[in-house]
């Protein structure tokens, strides 16, 4: 039987960074308690009318700044999960949360509640980047968090970072990573510095602006990135994700695998038997229509096959064809055959031992190749 | 009643011109004390359109000259002056727009002296848009213009100058009755097609289509008899099928294409679709010519010839807004007189086409007399202008203290690019342009080729004045520079003269342009990212495995920036 992933978004914030343009509010923290009623209202009425309890492979907490919030919030969203779910004991389940949020007591009580995994917003190590993207924290600040998760008795930890930030040189961007990569955690992330057009780093610099590292530095800062995670061992299986063997997220992974996947809270998203729905992301009107959906979209069979072969081609193995055909019932090599020949031929894609793989250099502009497939 | 209401398209509303002769009848209760009928036919005015006002004069005893008062006397106004002359038309000259602060009627009153050698007296100051003057107008025409002679026991004659074609209808004709009359339930024949009809609707246009039974001598209206099949109407003569009149009026001379482009589909599937169009359109417009072609960039398309620029942009949108079709218009071009090895001549009207070097003795292009009307203090920079496009400088004449009328010898292919803009910006829009075929002139002309990722673009082909080519192969490669978005590959743009690269570009490949972070499971967002992506390259054309947008092929009309 197939297991399920669960995100449930918390959008609290105790700042908001210049550069989000997320789903997360500041200074409403007051309302988290009745935040955490109307959720746990979420949780037991879409779930109520499964047949049998589904199983649970990996929980996501997701912000805005989950740890921010009072622990006992997150354990009675756990409590009411288990109430309706089956969660395997090898369930992954991840806090995402800011270094300052971080302390051994509030550690200690995530533990308690069943939260195993931690993933912590380091962004960059250095503070005039920081200062750059009105990030609320230091790069000392960043350290002392990640160490108080430790002590606490988290292993399984992950840094996020973020590259292409204004004022950013390959010779900043070796520090960051050398010293995170230094802590010896088993996962890291970093992600390109995407500018939503409100946010408000984009007023201050917008794309075009000399601020951001030109794109031969972009690409130098990523090759950097690609091999200095390989030299500390950390496998690069996704686009933007690197892990010591055994510590790949699960939660991320049953997204680039197309699984479905139910969602909680705030403008959160769901994949559920075909559908794609999410909730209003304005808070009161979530709290207020808890089972509304601001979108919901019925992933159709081409659709689905489009998904998979983008979400896939972002995993570094690729996707395997043999079982691609048997699910999808699709040769993807008889249907893609011209673009495929194409890309490969010019080194932007790998095609071995039933492997349809991004080269390295096809990674650097994925956007272009995968669009070759929609 | 609506402002514009004659300029029925929104193409004509939105642009403020009239593209269309639109015929209006009204009756007019004189001060006299007789009503009278008026047939009108509102005509454009622009030197792409003459063939439109030609037609409409032929149909007409005389003929109003709308003139700006403040623009004054342009020298398009000049050759529709002509026009009416030729046609023995009693022509009353209306100053319009007198209500504007600028305007200024004397002065009018004394260019239409001077400049066009008609007696001002009679002319009528009005304002369409303020009706002022309305009566007037209508009381000259009441009194100046001969009524149509009573012809009504001679055999039909009705003249076509215009049509259309409906679904539901059938080919609706407009024709104005020289001799005879018409009934509904008439046999009719068109003489030049030889095809019969049984007239099923009759009208008049008021200037909204309103049926009458029976159309007499000096009348204009509309007709339906289910025609179909018929690829022109407009010059023919329509009579009755029996006892009809043994000889047709004479039609009107075939309008001559000056400008050729090729018009292709976006997407080749629209083939059929774009040749229904252009068939539907040669109906309501007898000037477009077309033809099949094929080019290795594009695929099937058709090689158009019209009229001038303007009506080749008409052309274009029409195509584009009434019957919904995405195209790619190749840059204009004139037709060229090749003389071959062998001493056979060729017209070329695609530079792709034009034989190699080694194969041809001569090419000679197309030259226009134009003539500039222009006020003094922008003689000089419209000068420099002519001779920067190869003109040769005839004669200047001042029309009045303020005005000069420059006189040039110019190739058309030089006028066909952004001549006209050019004018217009150079003199602040005051410099007015009318021009005529004179003749056939031997040019030192080559082909310049430009190659995209190392293969000659057929469509990109131009033929240029060898002393220009160099610039012009650098500027075109630049600019299509811009218009090449950064693509998986280098893409290297060449311009060529033979085998001689002149100019080169290279558009870089992107280098990084990654997907971000899938926030909160937002995949829907990401695919959707993805699929823009995708649609914004099936609006370009692939050229091997590279995507040129459409506004490439536009790149050569304009030339300055």
């Amino acid at each position: 039987m197939s297991s399920y992933s669960v995100y449930i978004h918390i959008p609290f914030c105790a700042h908001r960074c210049d550069f989000c343009n997320f789903t997360t509010v500041t200074g409403l923290d007051y309302l988290a308690q009745e935040y955490t009623e109307v959720l746990c209202q979420e949780i037991a009425e879409r779930l109520q009318h499964c047949s049998h309890p589904p199983e649970i492979a990996s929980i996501y907490f997701g912000g805005g700044t989950p740890g921010l919030i009072d622990p006992d919030l997150l354990c009675r969203m756990l409590a009411v999960l288990r109430k309706h779910c089956n969660i395997s004991d090898s369930a992954e389940v991840t806090l995402e949360t800011t270094p300052t949020t971080v302390t051994l007591d509030k550690s200690r009580s995530w533990l308690r509640s069943g939260i195993n995994r931690i993933s912590i917003g380091v962004e960059s190590l250095c503070d005039d980047e920081l200062a750059a993207i009105g990030r609320d924290q230091t790069g000392r600040q960043s350290l002392e968090g990640i160490e108080c998760a430790r002590q606490a008795g988290f292993s399984n930890i992950n840094a996020d970072l973020l590259y292409g930030l204004p004022g950013q040189t390959l010779n900043s961007w070796t520090k960051t990573l050398r010293e995170t990569i230094s802590l010896g955690l088993p996962h890291l992330s970093a992600y390109g510095l995407q500018l939503g057009a409100n946010a408000r780093l984009t007023a201050r610099h917008p794309a075009d602006s000399p601020a951001y590292p030109d794109e031969a530095t972009a690409v130098e800062l990523y090759e950097y990135l690609v091999s200095c995670c390989q030299s500390a061992e950390l496998a690069q299986y996704e686009v933007s994700n690197f892990a010591r063997a055994g510590f790949e997220s699960k939660h991320n992974l049953s997204y680039w695998t197309n699984d479905d996947y139910f969602a909680f809270g705030a403008g959160a998203h769901r994949y559920i038997n075909g559908v794609r729905s999410s909730n209003w992301r304005s808070l009161k009107r979530y709290m207020r229509d808890y089972l509304g959906a601001e979108t919901s979209e019925v992933i159709d069979e081409a659709t689905r096959v489009k998904e998979a072969i983008f979400l896939g081609l972002r995993l570094r193995r690729g996707i395997n064809l043999a079982l691609f055909a048997r699910q999808y019932g699709i040769n993807l090599t008889e249907k893609f055959s011209e673009q495929i020949k194409r890309l490969v031929a010019s080194g932007h894609l790998a095609l071995k031992d039933n492997w349809l793989t991004l080269t390295q250099h096809g990674v650097l502009v994925s956007n272009l190749v995968l669009a070759e497939f929609m | 009643m609506q402002a514009q209401v004659l300029d029925t398209m929104d193409l004509e509303r939105e642009r403020g011109i009239t593209i269309k002769a639109q015929p209006a009848r009204m009756e007019y209760k004189s001060t006299d004390g007789n009503t009278y009928i008026l047939n009108l036919i509102d005509t454009p005015g622009h030197v792409d359109f003459g063939y439109e006002v030609s037609r409409s004069l032929a149909a007409c005893e005389g003929a109003l000259l709308v003139i700006d008062a403040s623009q004054g006397v342009e020298a398009q106004t000049l050759a529709n002056v002509h026009l009416a002359i030729e046609n023995n038309l009693e022509i009353v000259p209306v100053i319009n727009k007198i209500d504007l602060p600028s305007s200024d009627p004397e002065r009018i009153k004394s260019e239409i002296e001077e400049v066009i050698g008609l007696d001002p007296s009679i002319a009528v100051l009005a304002s369409a848009k303020n009706k002022i003057g309305i009566p007037e107008v209508l009381e000259a025409i009441v009194h100046l213009m001969p009524p149509p002679p009573d012809t009504t026991n001679l055999p039909l004659r009705a003249l076509v100058f215009d049509s259309y074609y409906e679904s539901y209808r059938g080919i609706i004709a407009y024709f104005r009755i020289k001799d005879g009359s018409v009934s509904v339930g008439d046999r009719i024949r068109f003489m030049a097609n030889e095809k019969t009809f049984e007239v099923t609707e009759l009208g008049v246009l008021c200037p909204q289509q309103v049926k009458v039974d029976r159309l007499g001598p000096g009348e204009v209206g509309y007709l339906a008899a289910s025609i179909k099949d018929v690829s022109t109407l407009v010059g023919d003569t329509i009579t009755h099928a029996e006892h009809g009149a043994p000889e047709a009026l004479p039609g009107y001379r075939p309008a001559k294409p000056m400008v050729f482009a090729g018009i292709y589909s976006i997407d080749n599937d629209q083939y059929p679709e774009l040749r229904e169009a252009l068939e539907r359109l040669k109906l309501n417009d007898s000037s477009l010519f077309f033809e099949p072609e094929t080019s290795e960039a594009l695929g099937f398309g058709f090689r158009c010839g019209f009229l001038g620029l303007l009506h080749m942009e008409i052309i274009q949108e029409r195509l584009e807004r009434e019957y919904n079709l995405s195209l790619i218009t190749t840059a204009p071009s004139v037709i060229y007189r090749v003389t071959k090895t062998d001493n056979t001549t060729i017209m070329v009207d695609n530079p792709a086409l034009l034989p190699e070097a080694n194969y041809r003795l001569l090419i000679e292009e197309p030259y226009v007399d134009a003539h500039i009307l222009v006020p003094n203090e922008f003689v000089g920079p419209l000068m420099e202008l002519c001779q920067g496009r190869r003109g040769i400088f005839i004669d200047m004449k001042y029309l009045d203290p303020r005005r000069a009328m420059l006189h040039y010898e110019m190739p058309l292919a030089e006028i066909i690019t952004d001549f006209f803009d050019q004018l217009k910006s150079r003199s602040r829009g005051y410099a007015s342009l009318d021009y005529h075929f004179s003749e056939y002139r031997e040019s030192r002309l080559v082909k310049l080729d430009i190659l995209i990722g190392g293969k000659p673009v057929d469509a990109l082909s131009a033929i240029v004045h060898y002393e220009k080519a160099p610039a012009y192969g650098r500027h075109l490669a630049g600019k299509l520079k811009k218009l090449i978005p950064r693509q998986l590959f280098d893409v290297p743009i060449q311009a060529a003269i033979g085998g001689k690269i002149i100019a080169r570009e290279n558009v870089s490949a992107q280098r990084k342009n990654v997907l971000a972070k899938c926030y909160g499971g937002d995949i829907s967002r990401k695919r959707k990212l993805l699929e823009k992506q995708k649609e914004g390259k099936k609006r370009m054309k692939s050229v091997g495995t590279i995507e040129i947008p459409q506004e490439a092929f536009m790149a050569l009309l304009k030339l300055e920036e």
